[in-house]
């Protein structure tokens, strides 16, 4: 069976998984981008599904530099710096994961206007985004058909 | 008894004048109304502001107020003549402070006029003379103003030196020159008819054109218009059409449940009516943009939508037996408005900025009189890599970015040659797929240098710049402060993230 590593900061991705596509995949889950890495370098992961926001994540468990955030994009507003960490998070574990070396497709539940979605894929290659919690498009973009 | 209605009978006329006295509006009441309308008038810029404000009773709370500010605004106002005569810094902050305490008096325009005129700033000069005369000041002050004004404009003066010394208006059926009355008597079908073709050409303006039209060329009134909107799609659309759609259809297939039928009948016929409620946002909007004919004539959705709610309404109240066959119809038209007005929405937040647009802002801004007496020795537009559209209204970022080119042309003003100005657009993907556009403001000045610190970047909340920063967390926005190379002293930059909506300008990847 192919294994789904579902990334995010609460557990409801993780419940739908193993309730909707529970017959398709193994369902493992990650809280962070160092348990993802942890995930991928210690088991074999076939495709990733990524939550965006992880408004309920520690400060420490977040990846991206929070004060380099904050100089480059926020004149050096450090709470600003922080909910945009917490806002695109999933994405910024997308690339810790892409930089060491895992290129797995990688599937959003998130409605990305067309031209961030291509702009990810230029950046992070396979990526996919269903815009609602719809099991078949999700079985379809995961690749559960193929 | 008959004694006591004699006695009262001459009476009542004094009686009566009393009583409507005391039912009239009270001083307090008066002092109040005085008092808007003196500030409604000062507000619009009014020439009679001034005397408005001074004719308010000073025993009164109002008149004490308008008083009590007259004098603190006069005093600075003399302050600003001052300024202004012996060349110091400082004239537009008392002046600004002095016009928002309270206007001006008019006695002052001859003297102002007359400051400006020794300071160089002619057309402000102008300015301060045209007003003064439009006050019918004392003939031997009027011809020493009118002779210096036409001093400082030649020929190309609109006050002559004789309109004023003739009579204000004819006062026999003679014109100066000797003409005949019935000189007019051609003359008056003429001028009527033109008049009227003026107006109906205004009125026209204003009948036949859609929301669309009429709004995006008021771009002051976006902010407002925008809330407008989206007041008459959550509030009505949505929550009292949107919801209720589905059951709307199966009602007009003739497949209504019990249940639909009791929710549509509780949702579109119970509480304030549907076409009052609908009335009441569509006149919001009408008021805001100053229309004289409905909206519904000259937008086809609104016209639409509101023949869709008359079939709606009487479908639902006789229980889809009568007009359901066009009632699916007027729900597709309603779910059509909401659509456009979602389109129109996007666009008015949305700020496109090009090479134009960075051109416009800096026009703009040198057309104010401090800005543009700046000497500049070199302005540099964009380029701007690709045209990008930001999340923002704008009037709002014009605003943010003349504030910018004006503190810079100011720095510049007391820098010397050459002097250089420059204004442009960066735009860098973020890690997350995002897009950031920076609006950078460039000049040569080393006024201002001192918002740098030694580590380059920081954001500057002095030299005006507090207002700018505030208005850009509006928008997500920030503002950074830079060292400049290329023989630039510093680059005050805006960052907004770009529009990636639906009414972006493009798909395609960043480069």
């Amino acid at each position: 069976m192919r294994r789904l590593l579902v990334i995010e900061d609460g557990s409801e991705y993780a419940e739908f998984a193993r309730l909707f596509l529970g017959h398709d995949f193994e369902v493992v889950a990650a809280r962070s981008a160092e348990e993802s890495l942890h995930a991928l370098e210690t088991q074999s992961i076939d495709v990733l599904l990524v939550d965006l926001r992880f408004d309920r994540a520690p400060l420490e468990m977040l990846a991206g530099n929070i004060e380099a955030s904050a100089e480059r994009l926020f004149a050096g507003d450090r709470s600003r710096a922080l909910r945009h960490l917490q806002d695109q998070q999933g994405v910024l574990i997308l690339s810790a994961l892409r930089a060491a070396g895992h290129h797995q497709t990688a599937v959003f539940v998130h409605e990305f206007p067309a031209r961030r979605l291509a702009n990810l894929r230029r950046l992070y290659g396979e990526v996919r985004a269903v815009p609602s919690f719809d099991a078949k498009a999700l079985r379809r973009a995961l690749g559960a058909d193929a | 008894m008959e004694i006591g209605r004699k006695t009262l009978l001459p009476l009542l006329p004094l009686m009566g004048i009393v009583a409507l006295v005391a039912c009239g509006p009270s001083a307090a009441q008066l002092d109040e109304t005085q008092w808007h309308r003196a500030e409604a008038l000062w507000k619009r810029g009014e020439a009679d502001a001034y005397q408005a404000w001074r004719g308010l009773a000073p025993q009164q709370r109002y008149g004490r107020q308008a008083r009590d500010r007259l004098e603190r605004a006069d005093i600075l106002y003399r302050r600003a003549v001052e300024e202004l005569r012996a060349n110091r810094a400082g004239v537009r902050e008392t002046l600004l402070e002095a016009l928002a305490l309270a206007p001006m008096d008019p006695a002052l325009y001859l003297p102002f006029a007359r400051a400006c005129r020794a300071r160089g700033t002619l057309w402000r000069a102008a300015d301060f003379y045209r007003k003064f005369l439009a006050q019918h000041p004392p003939v031997e002050d009027a011809n020493a103003a009118r002779r210096e004004l036409f001093a400082l404009a030649g020929d190309r003066d609109p006050f002559p030196l004789e309109f004023e010394e003739a009579p204000r208006a004819p006062t026999s059926m003679l014109n100066d020159a000797g003409v005949p009355w019935h000189g007019f008597v051609w003359a008056f079908p003429f001028l009527t008819l033109l008049g009227l073709a003026a107006l109906l050409r205004r009125l026209g303006r204003h009948r036949v054109r859609p929301l669309r039209d009429l709004v995006l060329e008021r771009p002051e009134l976006h902010q407002t218009v925008a809330y407008q909107i989206g007041c008459l799609r959550h509030e009505f659309l949505k929550h009292r059409i949107g919801a209720a759609a589905e059951a709307l259809r199966a009602l007009a297939r003739g497949r209504a449940s019990p249940e639909q039928r009791k929710f549509l009948e509780e949702r579109l016929c119970r509480g304030e009516p549907l076409l009052d409620v609908w009335r009441m946002h569509v006149t919001s909007l009408e008021r805001t943009l100053g229309l004289r004919f409905p909206l519904t004539r000259g937008d086809p959705f609104f016209r639409d939508a509101q023949q869709a709610l008359a079939v709606l309404t009487r479908a639902v109240k006789m229980n889809g037996t009568k007009g359901a066959r066009r009632l699916e119809q007027a729900v597709a038209q309603l779910e059509g408005l909401d659509r456009d007005l979602s389109g129109l929405v996007a666009h008015l937040t949305h700020c496109r900025v090009d090479d134009a647009f960075l051109r416009h802002v800096l026009d703009a801004t040198r057309s104010e009189w401090a800005s543009g007496k700046v000497e500049l020795d070199e302005i540099v537009v964009g380029p701007v890599p690709e045209a990008v559209a930001v999340d923002v209204y704008a009037t709002d970022l014009r605003i943010v970015l003349k504030n910018l080119l004006r503190n810079a042309i100011s720095a510049l003003d007391q820098s010397p040659h050459p002097r250089r100005l420059a204004i442009d657009l960066l735009l860098d993907l973020e890690p997350t797929g995002e897009e950031i556009v920076r609006i950078r403001v460039r000049d040569s000045s080393n006024l201002g240098a001192d918002l740098l610190d030694s580590t380059g970047v920081r954001v500057g909340v002095e030299h005006g710049l507090g207002i700018v920063r505030t208005a850009l967390l509006r928008y997500d926005g920030s503002l950074e402060v830079a060292p400049a190379g290329d023989g630039y002293a510093k680059a005050v930059m805006v960052r907004l993230f770009r529009s990636q909506g639906a009414a972006a300008e493009s798909v395609g990847v960043a480069a």
